[in-house]
């Protein structure tokens, strides 16, 4: 038995190959008892999104929507019950119960950051498999715990950094993994540039929402308009600025290239601005560099600082490069753009998109294309970042135990204590 | 001086910061007014932090401490505080958090501020307030002392998972799952309440029982999950930790689960980990155990197999390709390619042909690796299998792309296209006088067609137009007449002075069917004005009429397609060509070129064209088009301006013509509207 391969799960991930759906009954007429079974816990834009994403895959059947928004699950379960011309989806405003159900299968989990962990978790001890967004956690050590939690109870997980999806960036890390430009000696991870904001206007929350469970395991903090709904990602205490907006898609297409999806930095050390005014208090501008092994420097930053284009860009040994992002490819020299990765050499996953590719691995019980542990260790980027711009010094970090070496504050910045009753 | 802070933390408070207080601008001071509305204390404080010295954080801490204690310190200030203690606290901020535990609106923050706290005296502050809290700080109380893994909680834990409080009892539970030492198994162990999460307890106990080398414990709690009685999950959990620590007899135990577990999400996982199994007498009890297994099991195990590669699959792969459940089909072809070697390719390749399993199949082959793989697919696309030969286009290689070259100029038609239009995606310069050659030899039109197209986009990606005609032209000397023919329609295409030279000399040769074809490229394909005079010349003189209709066509397309010739000579030649043109439809294509000079001429032109009532409609569009800035359409708006309105005499007597031609309704209001402006 292989078992360091099976512990670290995600080990292969690049090279495995994926069942496609057509050949498990995607587009086909099935039986209600081959259909996954789905239910979807927070509905707003982008659970919206990928709810839509299911409701067009046959062998899935949303069974249940869950938001503390009571406008946000009324739109639902009328948009589901519309698409399956019945009126048979389940409403819930409390995630435990549409977890406790034993007939879901699987869940999709598009809450705010800071409701990820205590939910996958659950669904996870539960029996569910699990699509989740990204960032996968809100702080460093939600991921790990998330992860293990998914490991160790045999469960399935996509995250939708959804760019691995694409040819455009599969064929950069395609490139960079067979070596077309030679020894990789830096990094550049371009992310947008947060804006300062949130007006403060404090007021009793609106009657459709449950603002007490919104604010959830985190702080209590007072209600106003720009709190919640789309801008708690600008707060520290729901999300992490564009910085943990982004680095589930560009830093993770970094670790893609890399073949970086079970490990991380060795060394972090950055700087960041964070507003004082309004109630948005995430870094707005940003600039840290992690230290891989091997000494290639992977610089993160906010758009145009220090140089850093928008976008994934590795830098080979002899100046060349490739840079990709979701506007298009691009290399110097451009005959890299002409490449082709034969059969023998190290061919990534072709997937047949996201969603598709979730379904097919809760089949197939193969990892899926972002499992939680790649995930957990591309949103590491962004966390060890956030701490190293909190200390202000550079950081060691032991990228397999996940600890900082000798630095008590960092390390107390890892995890977020929860407000009661909530736990993991 | 320590210890005289700890007794009398206000009055060391006043010592260490009197100077800070004076000035009026310490945020810590201001910070005992916070009240959520203005950042700027907690923004500094959290400035003061980053990059602190010891003497700087105690300071800070003391400060910190200095608002907890002030009870005019308002709640949001206390929350911050603690906030700010979570991260930099040490033993001293221990009493003054414990105090803010007894207080509701305080219990939550101090003990999210303890639960960090490294020291010792932290967990024991929290375990003296547990006789004394209840409801939500209570369980809170018990999150953090789970969460710091206070192996000495464990007996007041106990209790507590009986708690007539389900929360409580269930954050009991919980606490003593993240509690790495026996004894918190044991007080799991003798938790009575069903609805309480004691499995999953157990399973993350077990887990960190491991972690910390106590491997015969957590065995026994693994082995003790794996039973029947225990749902799907917490089985796989067990099962999942059973293979971390390589537990005695895992083989046969996986195997038995296979068999035997009714759900088919344990068949999943059971046969995920029996794939994983290396030692050859399991894989050989695997896969002899395979055809009897659930459907699941087998599409998990097949998966397994692939993601390592076990060649000791190989037979059992091969015959699940043609397994009727269309799930395990598809997962053996996608293993097959990886644990198989070359003598698979056949059967692939017929399930590639056609058939539910086609599209799998061919992608499958297309990423095959290996040796003889590509020999096996050559051999099969040689003998005629259509699917082959498009399969060897999704992996290109030298050897491949020759021996398509070969085929593109066999006998059998159907090969012969399939394998140019792989080679018009995958060849070279190299490869091109090769397909020049089936170019002008083949007399199968639809091979005609693939080879040209080929040939060009050859030429085109290697970016020498010029070099890349020199083996059409060197063709041209022996070619036959059909052959001369197809090799001056891909010459047009292509372009280049060479190539026009050739085009221009057949566009007026005395045989049909060169002339044609000449004359043909040049209208329909030629891409700048350099054909312009000769197609010019022949839709004036040229002595047949559908040779001047053509040539007609070939000049307005160019001009229309032209952004460079100046305005003023664009509309000298379309003023030739309305008069050149014979039939209404050039004359109507003329128009809607002259749309975009933007000269008062052009609008006179059109309004000229009022008098045929054949072409009131696209003259009167004509008129209005240019007498109205427009907005190009993309992709040309990128790269020029909009166009401005024609003004002037010409253009309100063009639209007093309109006015007074035109019958429809629309046009003939917007005609009044810009005759008003």
């Amino acid at each position: 038995m292989d078992r360091r391969d099976f512990l670290k799960g995600a080990a292969a991930a690049g090279t495995f190959t994926i069942i496609p759906a057509s050949a498990l009954g995607r587009g086909g007429k099935l039986a209600p008892s081959n259909r996954i079974t789905l239910g979807c816990i927070g509905v707003g834009g982008q659970g919206n999104s990928n709810l839509g994403a299911f409701l067009n895959e046959a062998d899935c059947q949303v069974v249940a929507v869950c938001d503390v928004d009571k406008d946000h699950v009324r739109d639902t379960k009328n948009r589901v019950d519309r698409h399956y011309k019945n009126t048979s989806c389940a409403a819930y405003a409390d995630f435990r119960e549409l977890i406790a159900r034993k007939d879901i299968d699987a869940i999709s989990l598009c809450t705010p950051d800071h409701w990820h962990a205590v939910p996958a978790i659950l669904a996870a001890q539960s029996g569910k498999d699990i699509f989740g967004e990204k960032p996968i956690s809100h702080c460093l050590m939600e991921g790990r715990q998330m992860a293990d939690a998914v490991r160790k109870n045999g469960r399935i997980w996509q995250t939708g950094s959804w760019q691995r999806s694409t040819n455009n960036f599969r064929v950069a890390c395609e490139l960079v993994r067979n070596g077309r430009l030679g020894k990789i000696v830096r990094i550049e991870v371009g992310l947008p540039t947060g804006s300062p904001g949130g007006k403060v206007d404090f007021k009793d929350a609106p009657p459709n929402l449950d603002y007490d469970f919104w604010v959830g395991p985190s702080r209590m903090m007072p209600y106003c308009n720009e709190r919640t709904h789309w801008n708690w990602r600008w707060q520290l205490d729901f999300g992490g600025g564009q910085l943990m907006d982004w680095i589930g898609h560009h830093g993770d297409i970094a670790h893609w290239g890399m073949d970086w999806d079970t490990t991380g930095p060795q060394e972090i050390e950055g700087t960041g601005s964070y507003p004082d005014t309004g109630i948005w208090d995430a870094a707005t501008t940003y600039h840290f560099v992690c230290k891989y092994t091997g000494g290639v420097e992977m610089h993160v930053a906010n758009g145009g600082n220090a140089g850093v284009r928008g976008g994934t860009k590795w830098i080979g040994e002899n100046g060349n490069w490739i840079w990709v992002d979701r506007g298009g490819l691009d290399a110097n020299p451009k005959s890299l753009l002409s490449e082709i990765i034969g059969p023998d050499e190290n061919q990534l996953f072709r997937s047949p998109g996201h969603h598709r590719n979730f379904l097919d691995c809760v089949k197939s019980r193969k990892q899926t294309l972002t499992p939680a542990e790649t995930a957990h260790r591309s949103a590491s980027i962004g966390h060890l970042g956030q701490i190293a711009m909190r200390v202000g010094r550079k950081l060691k970090w032991n990228p397999v135990t996940e600890q900082f070496l000798d630095d008590p504050m960092a390390t107390r910045l890892l995890s977020t204590p929860m407000r009661a009753p909530w736990h993991v | 001086m320590r210890i005289f802070q700890r007794a009398f933390p206000v009055l060391a408070l006043a010592l260490t910061l009197a100077p800070a207080f004076a000035q009026g601008q310490d945020p810590l001071q201001e910070l005992r007014q916070y009240d959520y509305q203005n950042r700027k204390p907690v923004d500094a404080i959290s400035k003061q932090i980053v990059g602190a010295t010891k003497d700087d954080l105690f300071r800070i801490e003391t400060g910190l401490i200095a608002v907890l204690l002030d009870s005019q310190a308002t709640l949001a200030g206390k929350q911050e505080a603690c906030t700010f203690l979570s991260r930099i606290g040490t033993a001293r901020s221990v009493p003054a958090l414990t105090k803010l535990l007894a207080e509701p609106a305080t219990a939550n923050i101090a003990r999210l501020a303890l639960e960090r706290n490294p020291d010792p005296v932290a967990g024991a502050a929290l375990q003296g307030a547990l006789g004394s809290a209840a409801g939500a700080a209570l369980v809170g109380m018990i999150n953090s002392l789970g969460n710091r893994g206070e192996v000495s909680s464990v007996a007041k834990l106990k209790p507590l998972t009986a708690s007539s409080d389900l929360l409580v009892a269930e954050a009991a539970v919980t606490a003593l799952g993240k509690i790495a030492t026996p004894a918190s198994v044991a007080a799991l162990r003798l938790v009575k309440n069903t609805a309480l999460p004691t499995a999953p307890a157990l399973l993350s106990v077990a887990g960190r029982l491991a972690a910390v080398r106590k491997r015969t414990d957590a065995l026994e709690v693994y082995e003790s999950l794996l039973r029947g009685s225990q749902p799907e999950v917490i089985r796989a959990g067990a099962l999942t930790g059973l293979v971390a620590l390589d537990a005695p007899r895992l083989g046969e135990l996986t195997l038995a689960l296979v068999r035997t577990a009714p759900e088919p999400m344990l068949q999943r996982v059971a046969g995920r980990v029996l794939g994983m199994f290396v030692e050859p007498g399991l894989v050989k009890a695997a896969v002899a155990a395979f055809p009897t297994l659930p459907a699941p099991a087998q599409i998990a195990l097949l998966a397994a197999w692939s993601d390592r590669k076990e060649m000791a699959a190989a037979g059992v792969t091969t015959t699940a390709l043609n397994n009727t459940d269309p799930e395990v089909q598809s997962a053996a072809i996608q293993t097959a390619i990886r644990v198989c070697d070359a003598s698979v390719v056949p059967a692939l390749a017929e399930l590639a042909k056609s058939g539910p399993a086609s599209k799998v199949a061919r992608e499958s082959l297309a990423r095959m690796g290996g040796k003889g793989v590509e020999e096996a697919l050559l051999k099969l696309a040689e003998q005629g299998n259509l699917a082959v030969i498009g399969v060897l286009g999704q992996r290109p290689s030298p050897s491949s792309t020759a021996r398509l070259v070969t085929l593109a100029g066999g006998k059998e038609p159907r090969s012969a296209v399939a394998a140019l239009k792989v080679l018009e995606k995958t060849a070279s310069l190299a490869q091109e006088p090769a397909l020049v050659a089936v170019l002008v030899g083949t007399s199968e039109d639809d091979v005609r067609d693939a080879a040209q197209a080929a040939v060009v986009a050859i030429v085109q990606r290697s970016g020498d137009k010029e070099g890349g005609s020199a083996p059409l032209l060197a063709a041209m000397k022996s070619a036959s007449l059909s052959g001369k023919s197809a090799l001056l329609s891909a010459l047009a295409e292509l372009g280049g002075e060479s190539a026009l030279a050739v085009l221009i000399q057949a566009a007026t040769s005395s045989d049909d069917e060169l002339k044609n074809a000449a004359l043909s490229g040049l209208a329909n394909a030629w891409g700048d004005l350099r054909a312009l005079p000769t197609l010019l010349k022949i839709g004036k003189s040229g002595t047949v009429k559908s040779d001047r209709v053509l040539a007609q066509r070939g000049c307005l397309r160019l001009l229309d397609a032209d952004e460079k010739l100046p305005a003023e000579q664009k509309l000298s030649q379309l003023s030739e060509l309305f008069t050149l043109a014979e039939r209404p439809e050039e004359k109507r294509q003329a128009l809607s070129v002259l749309r975009e000079v933007r000269l008062p001429g052009a609008v006179a032109l059109a309004a000229k064209a009022l008098d045929n009532p054949e072409l009131v409609a696209e003259a009167a569009d004509a008129i209005l088009y240019l007498a109205a800035p427009q907005e190009l359409p993309a992709p040309r708006k990128r790269d020029r301006k909009p166009l401005a309105a024609v003004t002037g005499a010409e253009t309100k007597a063009a639209l007093d013509k309109v006015l007074a031609t035109s019958q429809d309704e629309k046009v003939r209001a917007l005609a009044r509207k810009l005759r008003a402006q």
